[in-house]
């Protein structure tokens, strides 16, 4: 600030020096609002609070992956089995629970919804982990065929005793793989594997199982949305 | 007086005409500068709120089923083979059901009366069934009431002790074997019972003439395949009637010209109002419809001249009746004499055929014709109507009476619109008051609903379980594919509680029913039938060929020409039919295959008595018969017969819609006597009223050439490639075409065989999720149709050349609305599509005004939101429903092409031809498009592209659509060419 001309006191400024400091600074955070907000919107949806990664959903009944993929070794196809065949993957009916647990753990007290469920018809009401927004569409069928695991997606589901989501499923993460995909690619024996891995194989093989495989991914607009 | 909206549908034409009212000019007036900042303040808060990646994405549930059932998959269509029946005829359907849900309505290949294609009416079926304006709760006297009651009056009524005096039961036609044997069982019970048939659009004069000329009511079927000369009188046998889907189809099969060589049907119509046949015709003439008698008398007697000793069987009395109604016709003795001359050289390969609403002795003569001439495209066969002999309005006649006379104890009156859809003097809606007791069971709140004391829904077909024939005797069963919305009844469970069933069921009434007829392996017989949606060997077998009898002279008397007054011709509607979808949002807007109108109806005149009355487009008329009158606008109809005055039925009626009624009730002026022959007065009001056309100019004028192409047979016969205009390619300022996937979608529209009939522009519609817009929307050119059928004119007034063109994206190699986009939103993809990414779409509108061919929409408005539950459920799941301020267009069903790819890679088998039909291509009943591969020699889209008659559409853009057409011809008769 200039001195104040023609004032009582002249020579002694109407502002304490330090305001100079105070005044730059506020130019400086006025000048970098365009970026920061964008920057912190930026930031903002990438943190698991608003993609879901890596935060369990609570479900109404206690499902334990963990349990029913590695230790009985269940394949995801037998409860998720529309996914070789539909756009959706499936989630079981209620009597496929009902298959073994009438058998075994009839009594748990852990086990009440799904039994509450099957006999009084009242159905399951799952919370969905996974979600893409309604203008896409997503086929399971056809990438389960072309070669790709569960895992890409889903990540390690043997590994978790409540489901959260790996990725954010932003149309990166979909168009990454759709470029370029031989290495994203596995053969259709093991696409439910949890466990393998394509670094077991060496280019040339990846190159051969692409061409196997028939891996032509589309980058058209009209792939995923119509 | 104000500009007109029609008359402004041509400012871009005349400069002296304005777009818009001076008023839309100026700002809103009532927002002040203070006021706009407020909202745009609360507006950026409240979008700040919503910034997706803000908030956290809402948690979706998933419910899985209890126990699967085994045929569902969810995410993937079944389809369920069903029939719908209009005027008792059935048309086979599929039906698609996403998880339960209804959701489309196609042809079912397999039904005969179908071929795989379905028509406007049926496919709109759909929506109809999610309406929330349905009919829903059972109430007396408009307090909510039981279904315990309502059986127990029906019951009541029944009752055989009573013996049925007093008792009316009013139904339409129906051909239902099972009804058939309930009104049987009824009528044995309750002797005194009355039944009255309620069909304003009968077929009781044909049925009448099959009388005059045989003896017996019989249908007369038709092979098109087989006429190389077809004369339809007033008859829009392609556009029309039980059987048009097949005749249609096998119409154009007889004009697809695959070659050169090909052979070619030739098609004269006589007829009043321009139909669609008649825009099809190599000859067309215009006759009111009093003249139809003596123009057929007219073909008769030259054929009895040209033929000699061969028409010896026709008696001398009735050869000098002939001769004097002959002397009567107005039309000119040279096409009357060129056509029996056509029709005697090619014996034994013509057809005759006549509109259901003329005189028995029209089609009495026709017979005669048909019969003389021996034509092998004709069979006749008895009819599938139950009570086919019954006249509909001599039996409301009879109602009329008994509801006058006080002696009406029960009036149940199921799905059927008495009080609206008959003719005035009647006065039904008056008097249904006077029935002791009144049930009427409707899909609407319609007038006879209104006047009723116990009204009921009515079950929807995609609800109910019955049977239904065709015309050729084939029977269906109708399953349904969702459980009743509204607790609707079936008219089997309404006949069967007056038959004294306790509980009736619909699928145990028609279980039973069957389960008595096909005893041995019945379970399989009824799987097969459900899965088939026909029943085999249930078809009528035809007559062999009758006898013709000739006692039919006293009908053929001249009748007194009526000279200097107006004809009053009273028509069904092309899409609303008899007015029972006069409430329905898909087809009041489907513009009218003829003369484009859409949201009512109007006075269609032709030029010549326009100019005679000094009246045009939009003024309104007063029309007088009998002392009734309504107001409808002129619409001049180049065709159309001088002399008479068209109105299309079913329009105009209050209580269907609640909000608003369009156009004026035809049945206002119609008579009880007789259908036609009637005359009108017309009084022109000096008002003026604004026509909702979806197109405006009809002409092609200078640049006819480079937007559609008509030859003659002969022309192209002699020079196949002669109109193919220079195959080199202009000059371009667009840049390279990209490098391009193996294979590349394209379409061929084959002109010829286009009828124009707009069953298309309803599949897409349905396929698509496409909103309607209503009156206001159509008049501010706002319509969304994907696919609009073009019609245009040529040569005079009195007897224009019409010429018909799908107009839908054309998907350019070298799109001009790719270019200016400024967001990205419409790309090419590598098969060749232009792709409208709608979430990239800001509203610019750029790509509208650079698109040569006008096929894009904007969306004005959230069309959508405002949708009353559940209409939503109607939509097809595998495409996005648009908002507001996006661009749209026809993107050639790639949700279509996405999920044949990806079931072919999950059956790991390559694309084959024919994998892929867009929906118009589906339901096209003549098969005029044709989708797939161009880049495989083989497919068929690609031979139609490289064939002679192959163009595009403004060719001289460089643009290189996708789309292309196939030119039309017509086969004259050299006789009459000159």
């Amino acid at each position: 600030m200039t001195k104040q001309e023609g004032s009582s006191q002249a020579g002694e400024p109407l502002f304490p020096v330090w305001t100079n400091s105070v005044f730059r600074l506020a130019l400086a955070l006025t000048a970098a609002v365009p970026v920061s907000i964008p920057a912190v919107l930026w930031a903002w949806e990438r943190t698991p609070y608003v993609t879901g990664i890596g935060i369990p959903r609570p479900q109404p009944v206690k499902f334990d992956h963990r349990h029913h993929v590695r230790d009985d070794g269940i394949d995801c196809i037998y409860c998720h089995a529309d996914v070789e065949r539909s756009a959706s993957a499936g989630m079981p009916a209620t009597s496929v629970c009902m298959g073994c647990h009438s058998q075994i753990w009839t009594e748990s007290q852990e086990l009440a919804p799904v039994r509450q469920a099957f006999f009084q018809g009242a159905p399951l009401v799952w919370n969905r982990v996974t979600r893409l927004p309604q203008f896409v569409f997503f086929n399971h069928s056809v990438h389960v065929n072309g070669g790709v695991g569960c895992v890409s997606c889903h990540g390690r589901v043997d590994d978790m005793p409540q489901v959260y989501a790996v990725a954010s499923f932003t149309m990166e993460f979909c168009v990454d793989c759709h470029r370029a995909p031989e290495d994203r690619l596995r053969p259709l024996s093991q696409i439910t594997n949890m466990t393998w891995s394509s670094e077991r194989l060496g280019p040339e093989s990846r190159a051969r199982l692409g061409r196997e495989l028939d891996a032509q991914p589309q980058t058209d607009c009209t792939t995923c949305h119509r | 007086m104000p500009p007109l909206k029609s008359a402004a549908r041509d400012s871009c034409l005349d400069p002296a005409v304005p777009e818009f009212d001076a008023a839309q000019d100026q700002p809103p007036s009532e927002l002040s500068r203070r006021e706009f900042l407020y909202l745009s303040g609360a507006t950026i808060a409240l979008s700040s709120q919503a910034l997706p990646g803000c908030t956290r994405a809402p948690a979706g549930k998933i419910i899985p089923y209890r126990v699967q059932p085994e045929v569902i998959v969810p995410g993937r269509a079944l389809h369920y083979a069903t029939a719908s029946t209009l005027d008792g005829y059935a048309t086979g359907i599929l039906v698609e059901s996403h998880e339960g849900r209804p959701t489309k309505i196609e042809g079912n290949p397999t039904h005969p009366a179908s071929l795989g294609a379905c028509s406007a009416t049926e496919q709109a079926l759909l929506l109809q069934l999610y309406d929330p304006r349905r009919v829903q709760t059972v109430t007396r006297r408009g307090v909510p009431a039981q279904s315990r009651e309502l059986l127990r009056v029906l019951r009541a009524a029944g009752d055989a002790k009573r013996g049925g005096r007093g008792v009316h039961l009013v139904l339409p036609p129906f051909s239902s074997p099972l009804l058939g044997s309930q009104v049987a069982a009824l009528q044995s019970r309750l002797p005194e019972l009355r039944v009255h048939v309620h069909a304003p659009l009968s077929r009781v004069n044909a049925w009448r003439g099959s009388r005059l000329a045989f003896g017996s009511v019989l249908e007369t079927r038709v092979d098109l395949r087989q006429a190389a000369v077809v004369l339809a009188i007033d008859a829009d046998l392609l556009a029309r009637g039980p059987e048009h889907l097949a005749l249609a189809r096998a119409f154009a099969d007889a004009r697809r010209m695959s070659s050169a060589g090909s052979p070619m049907n030739r098609l004269y119509v006589a007829e009043t109002a321009m139909t669609v046949t008649g825009a099809m015709a190599d000859h067309r003439q215009a006759i009111a419809p009093s003249e139809a008698p003596a123009f057929a008398a007219a073909l008769l007697h030259e054929l009895c001249s040209l033929l000699g000793s061969d028409t010896a069987a026709v008696p001398a009395p009735i050869r000098s009746d002939l001769s004097a109604l002959a002397g009567t016709s107005s039309v000119e003795r040279r096409f009357t004499h060129a056509l029996a001359r056509d029709l005697a050289a090619h014996r034994g390969r013509g057809a005759v055929l006549v509109g259901d609403h003329l005189p028995p002795v029209v089609h009495a003569l026709a017979h005669a014709v048909n019969a003389l001439l021996a034509n092998g495209a004709l069979s006749y066969a008895p009819s599938p109507i139950v009570l086919s002999e019954a006249d509909s309005f001599g039996s409301l006649r009879e109602l009329r009476a008994a509801l006058d006379a006080n002696s009406v104890e029960s009036l149940v009156v199921l799905d059927a619109d008495v009080a609206y859809a008959s003719p005035a003097d009647l006065e039904l809606e008056s008097l249904i008051g006077r029935a002791k007791e009144s049930v009427c069971f409707a899909l609407f709140p319609n007038a006879t609903w209104a006047t009723c004391n116990w009204r009921a829904p009515a079950a929807h077909m995609i609800e109910s379980w019955l049977d239904t024939r065709a015309l050729d005797g084939t029977t269906s069963i109708v399953q349904p594919l969702i459980a009743p919305l509204y607790s609707g009844w079936t008219p089997s469970e309404v006949l069967a509680a007056l038959l004294g069933v306790e509980s009736p069921s619909a699928h145990d009434l028609l279980e039973s029913f069957w389960r008595e007829r096909r005893t041995r392996d019945f379970e399989s017989f009824w799987e097969m039938s459900l899965v088939r949606g026909t029943i085999a060997g249930t078809e009528i077998l035809q007559s062999s060929r009758p006898e013709l009898s000739w006692n039919w002279r006293s009908f053929l008397e001249p009748r007194a020409r009526l000279q200097h007054e107006i004809e009053l011709n009273l028509v069904g509607d092309s899409r609303i039919h008899d007015g029972r979808f006069g409430n329905h949002p898909w087809l009041l807007e489907l513009p009218c295959p003829v003369t484009k109108q859409t949201w009512g109806n109007a006075a269609q005149v032709a030029p010549a008595l326009a100019r005679r009355l000094n009246i045009t487009d939009g003024d309104v008329l007063e029309l007088t018969q009998n002392g009734r009158s309504i107001e409808l606008p002129t619409l001049i109809v180049p065709g159309h017969a001088d002399g008479a005055l068209t109105i299309a039925l079913g329009w105009g009626q209050r209580d269907m819609a609640s909000t608003e009624s369009f156009g004026a009730s035809g049945y206002r002026l119609m008579h009880s006597d007789e259908r036609g022959g009637t005359t009108v007065r017309v009084h022109a009001t000096g008002r003026r009223e604004a026509l909702a056309l979806s197109q405006a100019t009809m002409q092609l004028g200078e640049s006819a050439d480079s937007i559609l192409l008509v030859s003659t047979l002969e022309r192209y016969k002699a020079q196949p490639r002669a109109h193919q205009p220079q195959r080199k390619r202009g000059l371009s300022m667009y840049v390279p075409d990209a490098p391009r996937a193996a294979r590349q979608w394209g379409m061929t529209i084959d002109l010829n065989a286009c009828t124009g009939c707009s069953a298309c522009v309803i599949a897409c519609q349905a396929e698509n999720n496409i909103p309607s817009v209503g009156k206001h929307g159509v008049l501010e050119h706002r319509e969304m149709h994907w696919l609009r059928v073009d019609r245009y004119l040529a040569a005079s007034d009195s007897a224009p050349r019409v010429m018909i063109q799908p107009m839908t994206c054309q998907h350019c190699e070298k799109a001009p609305c790719e270019y200016v986009c400024p967001t990205g939103a419409t790309v090419h993809s590598s098969d060749g599509l232009n792709q409208m990414v709608y979430n990239r779409c800001v509203g610019t509108r750029f790509c509208s005004n650079n698109c040569p061919y006008k096929v894009r929409r904007f969306n004005w408005f959230d069309y959508h939101r405002g949708e009353a539950s559940p209409s939503e459920l109607g939509h097809n799941p595998e495409v996005t429903v648009r908002a507001r301020g996006v661009m749209e267009k026809c993107t050639y069903c790639v949700q279509r092409i996405r999920n044949a790819e990806i079931r072919a890679k999950v059956a790991r088998r390559p694309l084959a031809d024919h994998d892929v039909h867009t929906a118009c291509e589906q339901t096209c009943p003549t098969r005029a498009i044709e989708f797939g591969d161009v880049n495989d020699p083989h497919s068929d889209v690609a031979k139609l592209r490289d064939s002679d008659r192959a163009f595009q559409v403004l060719p001289e853009l460089g643009v290189e659509p996708r789309t292309r057409y196939l030119m039309k011809l017509t086969n004259p008769n050299p006789e009459l060419a000159k």
